[in-house]
């Protein structure tokens, strides 16, 4: 298994693989096998995964957003995003993979 | 270009081409949006309760009860008119097609019907009456009901999802010139499903997609944008994997905006 190591700096993209559709108000992120349903908080994290910004300035946005500490909308937002890294809906092109 | 239509029911009637249970006659296709040109043909349809006797139609057809639709067309003043008749039935059918619960059910967008059924559908949104407005308001109302906006955009975008995973194949394969015609294709797609998701249809007649755009003037895709990218503006030969690259991911970003 692959397993990537990233922190607050790093950042985050959609994978151009996965399918996103918003159904009845709802977005739904999938792979060849598996769709997630994502929640209000969770849209606004994928959402804000533009290749661009870091997991830290995607955690500030989040946090913000829902009045919360930083720390713990980047723990939420390292959370989610790894559960979708895990299955190939988002992906971290500026870090080094490992065996 | 806006054509004058006061004319065109007496014309109809005159050659005998209006049945007398006549429900509807509306124009439809670039002259009822107002993008004809002086060559544009006048395209028409009628609905009448019963099958019309039109001497010299020819047949289409459709995968209906009454299995078959009749055209006719004929030249006048250097341009080309043509009715194309249906009947009231055929339209419940076509509705009772594309209902929320067939789409919920899992029917396929891409085989719930076929460009004839889907172009008429399409049009009773667009179409200008010439005779029988009461009866297009009730079929617009009953469309607005059904899943037809869904089907459409679902399908759009399956096939941008499709083209996109063709291109970066193509793109890993060094296939590059492949690469940007898939990635020119889901473009197509993935506009035509965010147009679709705004209620503007026609995604069976590209060449008025430009057309399209400017008239929805979409916030997720300003028409300049779209323009730039559908006539490849910042395209680079010494790098075409960059620009299918970028396009590809325009058309994902596309895609977390369109609402089916």
């Amino acid at each position: 298994m692959t397993s990537q190591t990233y922190d607050a700096q790093s950042v985050p993209a959609r994978k151009l693989e996965a399918r996103v559709r918003k159904f009845r108000g709802k977005l739904f992120v999938a792979n060849a096998s598996l769709a997630f349903e994502l929640d209000e908080v969770a849209e606004l994290i994928f959402r804000s995964v533009d290749g661009v910004a870091t997991l830290q300035q995607i955690g500030e946005k989040v946090a913000a957003e829902y009045d919360i500490s930083v720390a713990e909308a980047v723990s939420d937002c390292a959370e989610l995003l790894a559960q979708l890294t895990e299955n190939g809906m988002v992906e971290w092109p500026a870090v080094s993979s490992h065996q | 270009m806006m054509l004058d239509l006061s004319g065109c029911e007496a014309e109809l009637r005159r050659r005998g081409l209006v049945p007398t249970d006549c429900m509807t006659l509306f124009s439809v296709g670039s002259v009822a949006r107002g993008w004809a040109n002086q060559s544009s043909d006048f395209d028409f349809y009628l609905v009448s309760r019963s099958v019309p006797r039109i001497e010299g139609a020819r047949t289409v057809p459709v995968p209906l009860g009454h299995e078959t639709i009749s055209t006719f067309d004929f030249p006048l003043d250097g341009r080309r008119w043509e009715v194309a008749y249906w009947l009231d039935s055929q339209v419940d059918q076509m509705l009772s097609k594309v209902t929320w619960s067939e789409f919920d059910a899992g029917v396929s967008s891409l085989k719930v019907m076929v460009d004839t059924e889907e172009l008429f559908l399409e049009r009773i949104r667009t179409g200008l009456p010439l005779l029988g407005e009461d009866w297009l308001d009730r079929r617009r109302v009953e469309l607005a009901d059904t899943a037809y906006q869904a089907f459409l955009t679902t399908r759009s975008l399956a096939e941008a999802d499709g083209n996109v995973e063709d291109a970066l194949g193509m793109l890993v394969a060094g296939d590059i010139e492949s690469a940007v015609m898939a990635a020119r294709k889901a473009l197509g797609h993935a506009v035509d499903a965010l147009l679709e998701s705004h209620g503007n249809y026609g995604s069976r007649t590209p060449k008025w997609r430009a057309r399209r755009v400017k008239e929805a003037a979409l916030r997720e895709l300003p028409f300049e944008r779209y323009w730039a990218l559908e006539t490849m503006a910042d395209y680079d030969a010494r790098d075409p994997a960059d620009w299918v690259r970028r396009v590809v991911t325009l058309c994902k970003d596309l895609s977390v905006e369109v609402e089916i």
